[in-house]
């Protein structure tokens, strides 16, 4: 009996490091290759946006919306940073993009798409960066942080001075076309 | 009644003449040439005019470069949207008279929204595979002056292959490439089975491509080709190893570019050299007659050529030699050049005093050097033969002394071998018709002296002599030089 009882603590301690180490592992296979997951996200994104919100066939009122996106962004060369920064930017954009005051005349399907769409990568992206989720400033500095958000707060402040018009949606859809671009111009700084 | 006149012409007088800004915004982009085209919102039959803005921060509004005042209902902004990165805001705006029209805003981001494409291709067949190769579109935006290419502006693009064939398309996966020519082989194809390709490039955040056009090529008609060749190649070295390896039997065995065999007589007389019976002889004097000249078809019959005497072991060389210079006086007997005669000695039975005084006439230039080579002959080899000189005055008394000049020679009698085999071996020569066939190849009188039973005797001596004297020149074909060598190369044997 003394063999199969000596056989039998190395199995479960196998087991046991095998199931700490499953998740570890799972979280790597997911995490690898995040750039071009990222890359193909931004494509994806691009287009439901388009179909979500066609352009308007009449003629809106000349407006002059002054949306000022933080540039310094796009000065970041740390790949974590970069990372953290593409997070931070999807998700004020999901907590703009699922308001309840959108437009009637966009897609619903559309839109519930794109919002799923954002909301997955989110979650990606806080699994690919332990310890930067919603919560966490630990991986972008303050600066940044305070910027994208200053950023997304002019844009909501657009909407309710303009009552969520059509129009203000239709400037506020084309920002978030530009918001993508500079999204993508993150991505390449991020780690392959 | 009338003010349903009114109403109608009032609700046609739209329809007829409309008043309205331009609509229908569409921006046609592919390669960063951008052409925005629109309908009109006025059909009027005064001239319209149109003017396009446009601006990138929808606060600073810029004319487009081409489009100030155009009629046409198209306008190439290409030169206008300079930062690819940013979105484009335009408008047209229509002037009817002196009304003017705004057209609605059309957003357009050129990096996100030109269509890419198609790329050109090129397509070669190899062994099994197929090399393709892909040249990128060129792109009409412009920097300093300066054309960009798609890999300026993307830094890196993706490439998806398309590969058509009977059974339907296969998608390959996606490449990337930084290259503005690139090469990619596909491998793995079926031989001469037929293979459509096409091309479609995109960018990270610009899916929006043109596929090239389809390009179809054999897989593996190179290798068709090849093996034919190969099969060819293969066979004919075969053939040629065959014929190589049959060709060296042969030679081995002694099939050809061998010794003329001895005649079937003589053959048959050296089997008999070691045959256990003896045979009773007659006396048997040795007799040597040799040549003054060597003759080239005196050659081919005695098989001895100068080819064949370097192939001749040289062990033999010396016993053959001293064999051919005994056959050979047989055989190039008739053979004689303008300058040069036979000599034939004599049975010592007969007188051959004056049995070539008529050859004698033209051989006084020759003799001397006769005499000399065979004294060389005789020093080198230590034959024990003897030539024996026609014009020295030896009479032909003596008898069985091998000094004699003068003798009789039973033909039937005579014994071919090597010396020491003369000595010991007692065999006659068998005259056959096989060997008036063998020797029926050479000059007349060869035959006669073997048809011959009785012995030689002066009168024939003195036929012998004259035919040999007046036999044709035509069957000599060398020069003098030439008759001179053989004779040296003759003697030196």
């Amino acid at each position: 009996m003394a063999a199969p009882a000596a056989r039998h603590p190395c199995l479960w301690h196998g087991a046991t490091l095998l199931l700490l180490l499953l998740p570890a592992l799972g979280t790597a296979l997911r995490c690898a290759n995040l750039r071009t997951q990222q890359t193909t996200f931004n494509w994806d994104s691009l287009q439901l946006l388009l179909a979500m919100a066609p352009r308007l066939t009449h003629t809106c009122a000349q407006q002059d919306p002054t949306f000022p996106f933080p540039n310094t962004l796009l000065t970041i060369q740390d790949p974590q940073q970069a990372t953290a920064a593409i997070l931070h930017i999807l998700d004020h954009l999901f907590t703009t993009l699922s308001s309840e005051n959108t437009p009637a005349h966009w897609d619903a399907q559309a839109h519930q798409q794109l919002l799923n769409h954002v909301e997955h990568q989110i979650q990606h992206l806080q699994q690919c960066l332990p310890g930067a989720g919603r919560d966490s400033k630990t991986r972008v500095p303050l600066t940044h942080q305070l910027s994208i958000a200053t950023y997304f707060r002019h844009i909501q402040n657009f909407l309710r001075t303009h009552n969520h018009s059509p129009c203000a949606w239709d400037s506020v859809r084309i920002e978030a076309h530009t918001c993508f671009q500079r999204i993508h111009n993150l991505t390449r700084i991020m780690a392959d | 009644m009338c003010i349903s006149i009114l109403s109608t012409a009032c609700y046609s007088l739209p329809e007829r003449f409309v008043r309205g800004p331009p609509h229908n915004l569409q921006m046609k982009s592919q390669n960063f040439q951008h052409i925005l085209s629109w309908q009109a919102g006025t059909n009027l039959t005064v001239p319209i005019h149109y003017r396009v803005l446009y601006t990138a921060d929808r606060r600073n509004w810029n004319t487009a470069k081409r489009c100030s005042n155009i009629t046409q209902l198209l306008c190439d902004l290409t030169e206008d949207f300079k930062d690819v990165d940013l979105r484009y805001f335009t408008v047209v705006q229509s002037f009817v008279g002196t009304e003017v029209f705004n057209s609605s805003l059309l957003d357009f981001g050129p990096s996100t929204e030109t269509f890419l494409g198609p790329p050109e291709v090129n397509i070669s067949s190899c062994t099994n595979c197929m090399n393709i190769t892909v040249k990128l579109p060129t792109s009409h935006l412009r920097k300093n002056e300066k054309l960009l290419s798609l890999i300026d502006i993307y830094k890196e693009l993706d490439y998806e292959i398309t590969l058509k064939t009977r059974d339907g398309q296969h998608k390959r996966p996606r490449e990337k490439t930084t290259s503005e020519i690139f090469s990619t082989i596909i491998e793995d194809l079926y031989p001469n089975r037929n293979y459509c390709v096409s091309v479609m490039v995109s960018a990270s955040l610009n899916k929006l491509s043109i596929s090239s056009p389809w390009k179809c090529v054999t897989a593996g008609s190179v290798t068709q080709q090849d093996y034919s060749i190969a099969t060819i190649t293969g066979a004919v070295c075969f053939s040629l190893m065959v014929v190589v390896v049959v060709i060296s039997c042969m030679y081995a065995g002694g099939f050809f570019l061998q010794k003329k065999s001895l005649p079937h007589t003589l053959v048959f007389t050296n089997t008999f050299a070691y045959s256990p019976f003896t045979f009773e002889s007659e006396e048997i004097t040795f007799v040597e007659v040799t040549f003054k000249e060597v003759k080239k078809k005196a050659k081919e019959h005695s098989g001895y050529g100068s080819d064949e005497d370097d192939d001749d072991d040289s062990g033999s060389d010396t016993g053959s030699n001293h064999d051919y210079a005994r056959r050979d006086i047989f055989s190039r007997a008739p053979f004689s050049s303008d300058t040069s005669n036979a000599f034939l000695q004599c049975s010592t039975d007969s007188t051959c005093e004056d049995s070539s005084s008529q050859a004698s006439q033209n051989l006084d230039t020759d003799l001397e050097d006769f005499k000399e080579e065979e004294m060389n002959i005789e020093e080198g080899k230590g034959a024990s033969t003897e030539l024996l000189n026609p014009f020295s005055e030896v009479n032909c008394t003596s008898s069985g002394s091998r000094n004699s000049a003068c003798f009789t020679i039973n033909l039937k009698t005579v014994l071919l071998g090597t010396s020491e085999e003369n000595i010991d071996s007692s065999t006659a020569l068998l005259s056959s018709e096989k060997d008036k066939v063998d020797w029926q190849d050479s000059d007349a009188f060869e035959s006669k002296l073997l048809d011959d039973t009785g012995t030689m005797q002066k009168p024939l001596c003195h036929n012998i002599s004259r035919e040999w004297q007046h036999s044709s020149g035509s069957d000599e074909s060398d020069s003098s030089d030439s008759d001179t060598d053989q004779k040296t190369e003759y003697i030196r044997r």
